[in-house]
């Protein structure tokens, strides 16, 4: 949105106070290209083109992942590298209590798996790191999973701001600030060094489907 | 009146148009009472949790999936990373979406729903009960991938859709033609200084906005520009500022705010001002469903579902909760040692120790000693000396003003217990700067503020809402606080495309990004939280003539 910077300042000459700057810089994957020059109007081709794209991105890649304390739903300190050294399968998403509608349908996507584990709900590990460890105490957090009628396999995590940044730094799922957030699912293929990169609103169904391709279910 | 009519039309039409079956005879109240729970709840006018379907075919109970999740209060909808949620208000799901905003063409600050969304004619109410029931809209496209589809019987759906037809339907009072009226709340007694402080912002952007106003209505240059950023609608408006005082008992207040109202119904309240009691004001908010951003308070009232009020922080409060953070993630530090608390029998010290025990409690099982210091009394150094040395606890906290300084001084003397003490700095006023060495070697405390060597950047900022008057003619922290007030009025207002709805107002501003003003190291928002500043440093005071503050935790410890 530079067009939107540009006036931004310009208007700061007329309007000191009110309306600063943008508050929704809309720089993100899914809608790069999309510079609005013409008086506001995207025109029709660009308008096809964003309706017409794929529902999720796939890419495998390896992270280093820091060796951090984090606080889980419960109040307890965990190692986040312990928390990963098993031998379980793993999946991890980046979520906050207060999201709209990233968050629900990410969460809901665990529920999703979390049912078809049935009577193993500890067989995978689910991970889910908060983005606003501001608001989101471990007892939001608690309160977040019972909401969801998540069970024992959903480990939700909290911490201090720069673990939490630094995290989602390794992850390469920094994007400055929660508003700017995206839909990320990571599964961690069986040898652990790597993983599978979702990107996009997944439905049930791809969901599972990715995960028995990594191998994890 | 007005309300009920509309809603008698509304479900006439809903009678003809669908031909949905609507048996049991309701009155419109009980419909918005039922709607609202459907929408906000996810829950049957039976008590059944709804059920929905998300993501494909997951079964859910949509208790965990509400309208107002993704729709938001207002039901205007939300814009959050790359994910756009659209209106689902009667008032625009019932019109033509084109590419852009009608009325708003050629606005290029509104991103926007429906330059992301594609086009589709208006619903009816058929179309309307077959995409919530089964998630494809009237040009027959799947919207399943984000929004769930919802299981309900003719009735609930009735309801739910008269429901959507209400909601965000007629501007709110205190927006009508062409002005936006606000008012700001002074309880008598407070500091003249920081009252008046507290005004200058909020009367310069006013004034600032006014004169747009006229100016765009003279000078086409400036109408173009102003209309870039603002639209149409906000382009023209004119502010007023009214102020507000209460005098008396609080028990009082509310019949001077009902007074207040009624002579004048306010958009929103801005900012505000008590040295003590607040909640009859937060009360009133609630009950009118009026907006109030950013009341300078010391007690905000601490819940987790009031919706009217957005404060600064949780007052005073948050630095006992912070420092009981603090200290309980050292467990090295206790190992079966205790806490010795000692609070002054006041609001401020009560408040301090309720923060701190709440939260200690939460986090670990390590004993607590706590000793309440009457309010008249002082705090004497031979006795604390012996429960110290007897007791030797880990930590000694100490909730008091300057008063208790000189015993914290003979605390820090003690040789023979390494324990750490803590205070609220906040509370040492003035005083914290020339603290003794050897106390400052010693004693940590809160400080629920950005650090102020590193705050200096912000005081550009300040000075353009002063027309030429120096910084130090006014309370600086009062004028922060409502010019943080003030800028997040116009993030919140430009965002709102010309709709006047207090509950998009603060749906808006639940919307922002973590900002970075003046006083606090950062403010963060989100659906529901009401209490911005989460944080608090831990510091102590460094060496010299000038003393700095120095940071001994993160803004935020968790
Ligand atoms: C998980 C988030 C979510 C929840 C929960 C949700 N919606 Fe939606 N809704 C959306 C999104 C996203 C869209 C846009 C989908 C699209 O057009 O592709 C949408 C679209 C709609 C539309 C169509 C808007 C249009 O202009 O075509 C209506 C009507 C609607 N929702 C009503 C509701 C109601 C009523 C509820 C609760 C019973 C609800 N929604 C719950 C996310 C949600």
């Amino acid at each position: 949105m530079r067009s939107k910077l540009l006036l931004g300042l310009l208007m700061l000459s007329v309007i000191v106070v009110l309306g600063g700057c943008s508050t929704h810089p809309m720089n993100h994957e899914g809608m790069k290209g999309h510079q609005m020059d013409n008086g506001g109007k995207m025109d029709h081709s660009a308008h096809q083109a964003m309706m017409q794209r794929k529902d999720y991105d796939r890419k495998i890649q390896s992270y280093q992942v820091p060796d951090l304390l984090l606080t889980n739903n419960h109040g307890q300190h965990v190692s986040l590298a312990r928390l990963l050294d098993t031998d379980k399968p793993v999946i991890l998403n980046f979520i906050y209590a207060t999201c709209t509608t990233i968050c629900p349908m990410l969460s809901m996507g665990y529920i999703d798996l979390q049912r078809e584990l049935g009577d193993q709900p500890d067989k995978v590990m689910m991970i889910s790191i908060t983005i606003d460890p501001e608001h989101d105490t471990p007892e939001v957090l608690e309160a977040y999973r019972q909401k969801f009628h998540g069970n024992s396999g959903w480990t939700l995590l909290t911490g201090n701001r720069s673990d939490i940044d630094n995290v989602m730094t390794s992850f390469d799922a920094y994007f400055g600030d929660k508003m700017d957030h995206q839909p990320l699912n990571f599964i961690r293929l069986p040898d652990k060094s790597k993983w599978v990169r979702l990107n996009g609103m997944i439905n049930g169904k791809d969901f599972i489907h990715e995960m028995k391709m990594a191998g994890v279910y | 009146m007005i309300l009920r009519w509309s809603l008698m039309v509304a479900l006439l039409l809903l009678f003809a148009g669908a031909g949905l079956t609507f048996a049991a005879e309701l009155t419109p109240e009980q419909i918005k009472t039922f709607g609202e729970r459907m929408y906000r709840e996810g829950v049957l006018p039976n008590g059944e949790p709804m059920q929905a379907f998300a993501a494909g075919e997951i079964q859910v109970e949509a208790t965990s999936f509400t309208c107002i999740s993704c729709h938001l209060r207002s039901g205007l909808g939300a814009i959050e990373g790359s994910i756009i949620t659209p209106p689902a208000t009667g008032k625009i799901l019932y019109e033509e979406r084109t590419i852009s905003i009608k009325g708003n063409e050629f606005v290029p600050s509104y991103h926007s729903y429906a330059v992301y969304l594609p086009p589709r004619p208006a619903y009816t109410d058929e179309t309307l009960a077959r995409m919530i029931a089964s998630g494809v809209d009237p040009n027959g496209r799947s919207t399943m991938k984000l929004m769930p589809r919802y299981q309900l019987n003719d009735e609930d759906m009735a309801i739910l859709i008269a429901y959507l037809k209400t909601l965000s339907n007629e501007f709110s009072v205190g927006s009508e033609k062409g002005m936006l009226h606000f008012a700001t709340v002074i309880v008598e007694g407070a500091d003249p200084a920081r009252v008046e402080s507290m005004m200058v912002p909020l009367q310069f952007s006013v004034d600032r906005k006014n004169s747009l106003a006229t100016a765009s209505a003279n000078n086409d240059r400036v109408a173009r520009m102003a209309y870039n950023m603002l639209g149409p609608d906000l382009l023209a408006r004119r502010f007023t500022l009214e102020r507000w005082v209460l005098k008396g008992s609080p028990d009082t207040w509310r019949a001077q705010l009902e007074d207040y109202y009624r002579k004048n119904p306010v958009f929103a309240l801005l900012g505000g001002i008590s040295d003590g009691e607040w909640e009859p004001v937060h009360r009133f908010c609630e009950d009118k469903q009026l907006p109030d951003i950013f009341p300078q308070v010391n007690y905000p009232v601490i819940d987790n579902h009031s919706w009217y009020t957005i404060y600064l922080s949780r007052g005073i409060r948050q630095e006992g909760e912070a420092a009981a953070r603090y200290l309980a993630g050292m467990s090295d530090l206790f190992k079966g040692k205790k806490v010795l608390q000692i609070s002054r029998d006041s609001k401020r010290g009560r408040t301090l120790r309720d923060g701190f025990n709440q939260v200690w409690k939460q986090k670990t099982s390590a004993p607590i000693i706590d000793i309440t210091l009457a309010s008249d009394a002082e705090l004497n150094k031979q006795q604390l000396g012996k429960i110290i040395k007897k007791q030797q606890p880990a930590v000694v906290v100490v909730w008091d003003g300057q008063r208790s300084l000189p015993a914290l001084e003979s605390v820090a003397k003690i040789s023979a217990w390494k324990g750490l003490l803590l205070t609220s700095g906040s509370w040492l006023g003035d005083e914290l700067w020339t603290l003794p060495d050897n106390l400052r070697k010693k004693l940590y405390m809160t400080w629920p503020y950005r650090l102020p060597q590193e705050n200096g950047r912000f005081d550009l900022s300040l000075k353009r809402v002063l027309s030429g008057r120096p910084l130090d003619m006014f309370n600086v922290e009062a004028l922060s606080k409502a010019y943080i007030a003030n800028e997040v009025l116009g993030k919140a207002l430009t965002e709102m495309r010309g709709e006047y709805y207090r509950d998009f107002f603060l749906d808006n501003i639940d919307m922002l990004d973590d900002t970075y003003f003046p006083l606090y190291e950062r403010l963060s928002f989100g659906q529901g939280q009401r209490y911005a500043s989460k944080g608090c440093f831990i510091v102590q005071l460094g060496k010299g003539e000038n003393p700095q503050l120095e940071r001994r935790s993160e803004w935020v410890t968790r």
